[in-house]
């Protein structure tokens, strides 16, 4: 196949059978290996179209209308993807710290901060924020979230940090998060690593490290699942509101 | 956890929503230590004070509870208001109402005064002390400081010591202690303790029997021995000597690693000594910086205009 | 014109049983019962299938609030809201502002009771002790002559034994009865509900029962000295009721009451700082509720009375420790009973026709009003099965304190009687 000639960035999948590509169990080393081509060439990560009448995305699950994007090696071959990046384009900071974004994003800072270490020798911190009173849409909710906290055991001032959240889509949890942070101090310099990154952004801002993007249909959402939190390493596209 | 309109009481708790305020207390007490203490969580909303009842303490605890949620935060001035010249509360929430205040925060020395004002307004009510009756946040942020102590309130043994009858801090906090699986004993005065105790709360007349109860806590209560209007005890040396917490006392909680709590102000020489204030496992000080938290977390759970 | 009411059940003080009859009426009078009235003519056929027909009610404690208190209730609201609940006869309490405590009142507010439809069934006591004060008497014999019927001090007792004691000789001379609200005042203090659980845990100040129960010995001691005929109002515990029984037993002349809302409710029932459940003497222990529900059957009580006191919502809807006390009673009292009791077999008809009805008229040397071939037509119409919704609409007294407003209990009152006359019909 052409990977080579991926689709651009404002393009979707030209066939059918490139968005099967990321759909099937591909090896880790060789989604590493196309990744590695991709810095290289500069090429976008791959997009998939993930429309609600794809035939090319096999029912996995007990649910008849959730499909599988992602399985388990395939996730980790993304998140390996994400840490590949930061540490290319953070080659001279001597630290980097990670910020997950309650719940999704501290797996995903946990596992790219185990990547990079493996990767780079820059000094890598993790920690979490609960961005839950900074949500713009919080009075408006039925129910009062719990508050999980914010855990930043580390000065937040001059640091080089990526926030890490399991998905981009309108970018308001991106807005909270920023807000937050800057309550905890003054960092040098703020990136953004999302596993996944959905079109429909409400607000200007876009990531700098993406696992995948998928553009699923207008009323579907996209669930990733974290071994550590949901018992499974899964990316799934399911309805948006999951049949009782 | 499902929002609500108004805090009167212990009793309406459900036993989830002592839980979710008590464990949300936690990432707001963490807040203290960022540089800016202060989230952005009800920017917009307005807490308004209501205190028929001098309380410096109490209110002030909630107005930076408020600023720290950026709410703003105002209060009645009931000193120059017409309550003096004989208008009924329900006309000043009427007035409060029309001022399109979000939280209202109660005290008043008539028990269930918040329990009116939240049936005749769409604010959230919260009561911060009514009478013998309630103080909710005081019994919150007790359980919340001992849960800092105790890994596990079940089991544990908290006597509560001084004036009963006249205590809402002691009503409260004993409901939720017990709620949360302790063991609560009163010791007071026979004419200071209150008839229709639960039958599960042993009542004490001395410090030995109290004392052989084995208490992990020692809860004291303020003694108002100026306010009193019946002869409930000769006089406050008396009431020291046999009722309050002496240095002899004193010595006997430190030789048994008992904790002190207390909820303020104190008065010293009546129901505690100098040396009492400065008692290693007073955790007097931690009671008032854990308010803060527990009515935050309190400001974060409730909602104006909820069923 | 005469009016059949056919095919009813007819409650007797006599016997727990009702005895199935046809009623006529001619005029204010009964001019036959038996098991099947076919001859008469010109008549009104009133279909009673299924209904009670109960001799009409007789309550000796109401406030009616004239003069003075008329935002609350007057006596014509108060004579309407009588004939609502099957009550034909009352007696006004002297707590009115100014008190009834001179002649001059007492034929003021019978004057005005003259104006409505039971006129003649209503009667006024008189205060004790001028302006219910405690201190100085009040003009009974004056008082007596213009038509008082019995002397209390209502709302307070008289603290002053001495006081109380000369009122006592000096009524029993002019044989007029004396009532006691008993109450040692120092023990109620600030209280507002029972001393005990409830309170503890509403944080409110308690009345101890000991404070009605030390007035009730008190008083009895007094009433045996004097030899006056004493009657003990609103009694709420075991142990008040015990000590009046055992002084009647003594031959002491001592009768007592006892108010619906002591007999249905307990201090749980207060609740949430609920004002429609804070009356004085307060609501006591369900223990006591089944005590005093016992006691009126084994004839302990001489007599039902509501104790109706009218109060605004605007009173009512403060604190409750600010609330004044007090719950209305006429309107609800018999549709109330049967739900609670005589439908589910607790109290027997006899019992309430004889200590709502007859007892109480008998106590005031007034004639019974058994449903008897020539005797009075004063009954209710009464349908156990039909269900009342107390509505502000459905309530013709001025206020709506009760705890149930808005609430349905099985038992309609159909028709009231009235010397003949059917003054309501629904």
């Amino acid at each position: 196949m052409e990977r080579n000639a991926g689709p651009g960035r404002s393009e979707i999948p030209k066939s059918p059978a490139e968005a099967s590509f990321e759909s099937r169990n591909v090896g880790c080393i060789s989604i590493l290996g196309l990744v590695l081509i991709y810095q290289l060439f500069g090429y976008p990560t791959p997009r998939l179209h993930v429309g609600a009448s794809n035939p090319l995305f096999p029912t996995v699950t007990n649910d008849p209308q959730q499909r599988l994007l992602l399985d388990k090696s395939s996730l980790a071959g993304a998140v390996r993807r994400v840490a590949v990046e930061i540490c290319q384009l953070n080659q001279g900071h001597e630290q980097i710290a990670l910020i997950g974004i309650h719940k999704r994003g501290v797996p995903l800072a946990r596992r790219l901060a185990a990547e990079i270490q493996s990767l780079s020798t820059a000094e890598v911190l993790v920690g979490s924020i609960d961005i839950t009173q900074y949500r713009d849409d919080l009075a408006m909710m039925k129910m009062v979230p719990k508050l999980e906290g914010s855990d930043i055991s580390f000065s937040i001032d001059d640091a080089n940090v990526v926030i890490c959240d399991e998905v981009i889509f309108t970018g308001r949890s991106v807005r909270a998060a920023l807000d937050e942070l800057l309550d905890h101090g003054r960092p040098a310099r703020v990136q953004l690593a999302v596993l996944v990154d959905r079109p429909g952004r409400e607000f200007p801002i876009q990531p700098d490290y993406v696992g995948i993007r998928i553009e699923p249909g207008p009323h579907e959402r996209v669930a990733v699942r974290f071994e550590e939190v949901d018992g499974q390493d899964a990316v799934f596209v399911q309805p948006s509101t999951p049949a009782k | 956890m499902t929002p609500r309109k108004d805090l009167l009481d212990i009793a309406s708790l459900t036993d989830e929503e002592i839980e979710f305020i008590l464990s949300n207390a936690v990432p707001f007490k963490d807040l203290f230590k960022r540089s800016v203490k202060k989230v952005p969580t009800l920017k917009g909303r307005t807490m308004l004070t209501l205190f028929y009842e001098p309380s410096t303490r109490t209110r002030s605890s909630f107005e930076v509870a408020a600023s720290r949620l950026s709410a703003d935060v105002t209060h009645f001035d009931l000193d120059s208001s017409s309550v003096v010249k004989g208008e009924s509360i329900l006309d000043t929430v009427e007035t409060l109402e029309a001022m399109r205040v979000d939280y209202i925060v109660v005290r008043h020395k008539q028990s269930g005064i918040p329990n009116l004002i939240a049936k005749n307004t769409a604010a959230s009510v919260i009561n911060a002390g009514d009478g013998w009756h309630a103080h909710p946040t005081q019994a919150l942020l007790d359980a919340f400081t001992l849960r800092e102590v105790f890994k596990d309130l079940r089991g544990a043994r908290c006597l509560i010591a001084g004036d009963i009858q006249h205590s809402r801090v002691a009503r409260s906090t004993s409901l939720l202690l017990r709620r949360l699986g302790m063991n609560v004993a009163y010791l007071a005065p026979g004419s200071l303790m209150p008839k229709g105790t639960p039958e599960e709360i042993p009542c004490f007349g001395n410090w030995t029997d109290a004392l052989e109860w084995k208490p992990d806590v020692v809860y004291l209560l303020r003694v108002q021995s100026e306010r009193l209007e019946e002869p409930f005890f000769p006089n406050a040396a008396e009431y020291h000597k046999y009722y309050g917490l002496t240095d002899a006392r004193v010595q006997i909680l430190r030789e048994r690693g008992i904790y002190l709590m207390h909820p303020g102000p104190v008065n010293r020489g009546v129901e505690i000594t100098d040396r009492g204030m400065d008692y290693e496992k007073s955790l007097i000080n931690q009671q008032v910086e854990n308010g803060i938290a527990v009515r935050m977390s309190v400001l974060y759970w409730l909602r104006p205009g909820a069923e | 014109m005469k009016r059949l009411y056919r095919n009813a059940q007819i409650a007797s003080e006599d016997s727990p049983k009702l005895q199935t009859a046809d009623v006529l009426v001619e005029g204010d009078r009964i001019i036959g019962v038996a098991a099947s009235i076919t001859d008469a003519t010109d008549v009104e056929i009133i279909d009673c299938s299924g209904r009670v027909l109960i001799p009409s009610l007789f309550d000796i404690h109401v406030h009616a609030r004239e003069p003075g208190q008329e935002t609350k209730e007057n006596i014509a609201t108060c004579a309407e809201a009588a004939i609502n609940g099957g009550v034909t006869g009352f007696i006004m309490m002297p707590n009115t502002l100014p008190a009834i405590d001179n002649a001059g009142v007492v034929r003021s507010v019978l004057e005005s009771a003259r104006g409505t439809r039971i006129g003649p069934g209503i009667f006024t006591s008189g205060a004790i002790t001028k302006g219910r004060k405690g201190e100085e008497l009040a003009g009974i014999a004056g008082m007596k002559n213009a038509g008082a019927v019995m002397l209390t001090d209502d709302g307070f007792p008289v603290d002053n034994p001495q006081v109380l004691r000369r009122a006592m000789e000096y009524a029993r001379d002019f044989d007029i009865p004396l009532a006691s609200h008993c109450e040692v005042k120092e023990l109620s203090g600030k209280g507002s509900m029972h001393e005990g659980s409830v309170s503890y845990s509403l944080g409110l100040q308690g009345i101890p029962a000991i404070s009605e129960e030390i007035c009730i010995a008190r008083d009895i001691r007094l009433a045996e000295f004097t030899g006056v005929h004493l009657n003990i109002q609103h009694v709420t515990t075991a142990r008040g009721m015990e000590t009046i029984n055992r002084a009647r037993d003594r031959g002491i002349r001592v009768t007592c009451e006892i108010a619906p809302h002591h007999l249905m409710f307990s201090h749980e029932d207060v609740g949430n700082y609920d004002t429609h459940y804070k009356m004085n003497p307060p609501l006591r222990t369900k223990e006591d509720n089944a005590a005093l529900l016992q006691g009126l059957i084994d004839g302990w009580f001489d007599v039902i009375a509501t104790d109706h006191a009218p109060h605004t919502p605007f009173e009512k809807n403060q604190d409750f420790a600010s609330a004044p006390f007090g719950i209305t009673g006429l309107e609800t009292a018999l549709p109330s009973l049967n739900d609670r009791f005589i439908s589910k077999g607790l109290l027997g008809w006899d019992v309430l026709v004889k200590r709502y009805s007859a007892e109480p008229r008998r106590l005031f040397k007034l004639a019974p009003v058994p449903i008897v071939e020539g005797g009075l037509a004063e009954f209710i119409v009464f349908n156990p099965e039909r269900y009342t919704l107390f509505t502000r609409d459905f309530m013709k007294s001025k206020s709506i304190n009760t705890p149930f407003l808005d609430k349905a209990v099985k038992g309609l009152i159909e028709r009231v009687i009235y010397r003949g006359k059917e003054l309501l019909v629904r």
